[in-house]
């Protein structure tokens, strides 16, 4: 629309106008689930019922101090940190490895690789959560933080490797031969050269593991009993099982556990959203 | 000569290769393709998930799915509407939105921020802020706006009606959904040519024909990614539908979840899932015959 700015068309203001205010109460529409929720957070419980929407009258903060404490959410949010650390050190690494090696083309025993890995992102987890839940349990790793940051990883080396690989299949093959003639070896091509072309992937990679293993909730449903093992993700659940109907303390519990994610969003949003519009991360 | 130390090498450097893949796809095969067979496989098996003694029973467990076990069919079902309201709703608001705001500019980039927040946030949270904000019989904005504009008539205890729920659910679905297909439509959109759009507007197309006759079969390979995606990821939705329902409607993820921990029918469990694996491909290639073009 831009380019045609020279020749002009007469609706073109107005439809701007119209393009502009139809944004804008779509996002105040998404932003309805969310934002009497963190206000919540701040008010009395009986201005729940006359005030949902409007700022409090009278601002509280016990809200927050109540479920902090009765919540758990010290232990949760420790355990979340954990897992999501260890996911991401862990992921990040074997999913470029992986797209490394995935990204020769003519690698013997690349198509069986690949067609498992699409596997893994259009097979439901479902159909795999008995086993995997009685493995683990074998191997000591139900109830377990290394138990569900391995389990992470291993559902997540899919989605991480195919972005990896879809950048890295466009280093040019040259680059590699020209660097093994000069006698550089497969390993220094990978550390010196090639990952530190994709840079850009990598940060990519790492912010979408993050919001992963952050969010995750199905995973540590199965594997995690034990209240002070669990992250918030599941935590929350159990906060609300365990404190029923009183609005302002599971509005202050939600906002625990969301407000951090939003703020580091806020930061990460422009990466985010260029690596999806660019075409590296797809779903 | 040259060629003999050239296939050398290249054989060396396959060795390598193979040694750097081999630590990830081990993991990848301890915790995805071992469990995924054996899943597979426990479909064939009548078992409580406990006992040592497992007996074959082959097909049995699907045919007791099929014939004797009420809860599956309401399940098989709810879960196709859920995908296809969720796919429908999804695809044709995100490319609506995304045509909104895929030029580069600043504002644009605002919005597009905004649209894909609901994404990042945790499906628990997200699900009780719903239930809570949007849906609650008492405080809910839903109701109350219904009343305030005097359609009472209208008004739903909206998570409670059977009928009802999994539309209810699917919204929600479509809200963590919406930002990730805006951004992959955007994508797309950027992919056209503005040439194509300016000189059917210079040969009197309207905005409306433009859509229809020119954006719209360009962005076929664009929607039909975005529809693969939504689909797969409703199809296995399980998190709000758990946190959520009251268990008298489910999904199959839900009803198969029931099945192999709460009642501990693995076998059926576990044939159940086959099903919803099966229902990804069918609907995969339906969609395919639909859209005639490869991801």
């Amino acid at each position: 629309m831009k380019a045609r700015s020279g020749s002009s068309y007469k609706s073109d203001k107005v439809w701007n106008i119209v393009r502009i205010l139809i944004l804008v109460a779509v996002t105040i529409l998404l932003m309805l689930p969310v934002y009497p929720v963190i206000l919540g957070a701040f008010k009395p419980e009986k201005e729940m019922y006359t005030n949902l929407l409007g700022l409090p009258h009278q601002w509280v903060t016990d809200n927050f101090t109540t479920a902090w404490v009765k919540g758990n959410f010290e232990k949760y949010y420790v355990n979340t940190l954990i897992i999501t650390v260890f996911q991401v050190l862990i992921c990040t690494p074997l999913s470029a490895m992986l797209g490394f090696a995935l990204s020769r083309k003519d690698l013997y025993g690349k198509k069986i690789i690949t067609l498992a890995l699409l596997a893994g992102l259009t097979i439901p987890a479902q159909v795999a959560i008995m086993p995997l839940f009685l493995q683990m349990k074998a191997f000591n790793l139900t109830n377990s933080i290394p138990g569900l940051i391995i389990t992470l990883v291993g559902y997540r080396l899919a989605f991480t490797t195919f972005i990896f690989q879809r950048f890295m299949s466009a280093v040019p093959t040259e680059i590699e031969e020209a660097a093994t003639i000069d006698g550089c070896s497969i390993p220094k091509l990978f550390i010196k050269i090639v990952l530190p072309l994709s840079q850009n992937v990598l940060s990519i990679g790492i912010i979408f593991n993050v919001m992963y293993a952050w969010n995750n909730f199905f995973f540590p449903m199965v594997l995690i009993s034990d209240r002070d093992l669990k992250p918030i993700s599941t935590g929350l659940l159990a906060f609300k099982g365990e404190n029923t109907i009183q609005y302002t303390l599971l509005f202050a519990a939600i906002a625990i556990c969301t407000v951090p994610i939003m703020i580091l969003y806020i930061f990460m949003q422009k990466y985010i959203v260029k690596g999806i519009t660019s075409g590296a991360v797809k779903g | 000569m040259r060629e003999l130390l050239n296939s050398k090498r290249v054989r060396r450097n396959n060795a390598w290769y193979y040694l750097i893949l081999l630590l990830p796809l081990i993991w990848y095969i301890f915790v995805f393709v071992v469990p995924m067979v054996q899943g597979i496989g426990l479909s064939l098996f009548r078992w409580d998930g406990l006992s040592p003694d497992k007996e074959f029973v082959g097909l049995e467990n699907y045919k007791t799915l099929a014939l004797n076990t009420p809860k599956f069919w309401p399940a098989f079902f709810n879960s196709i509407k859920y995908v296809l309201f969720v796919v429908i709703g999804c695809v044709i608001i995100s490319i609506f939105l995304s045509i909104l705001i895929y030029q580069k500019s600043r504002l644009n980039n605002f919005f597009r921020a905004m649209f894909y927040l609901p994404c990042v946030l945790s499906t628990t949270a997200v699900a009780f802020m719903w239930n809570n904000a949007i849906y609650n019989p008492n405080i809910g904005i839903l109701n109350r706006s219904l009343e305030a504009l005097g359609l009472d008539f209208l008004t739903h205890v909206w998570l409670g009606e059977p009928g009802l729920i999994i539309f209810s659910i699917g919204a929600i679905e479509i809200y963590m959904n919406l930002g990730t297909s805006i951004l992959l439509f955007i994508a797309g959109l950027q992919d056209i040519p503005i040439e194509l759009h300016e000189s059917a507007r210079i040969d009197g197309a309207n905005r409306i024909q433009v859509f229809f006759k020119i954006t719209m079969p360009l962005l076929s390979p664009t929607t039909s990614l975005v529809t693969v995606l939504t689909m797969i990821s409703a199809m296995r939705s399980f998190d709000i539908m758990y946190v959520l329902s009251n268990k008298t409607t489910q999904v199959l993820a839900t009803f198969l979840y029931d099945e192999m921990f709460t009642f501990r029918r693995v076998g059926t469990g576990s044939a159940a899932a086959v099903v919803l694996f099966l229902l990804v491909l069918v609907m995969n290639g339906i969609q395919k015959l639909i859209i005639k073009e490869d991801v």
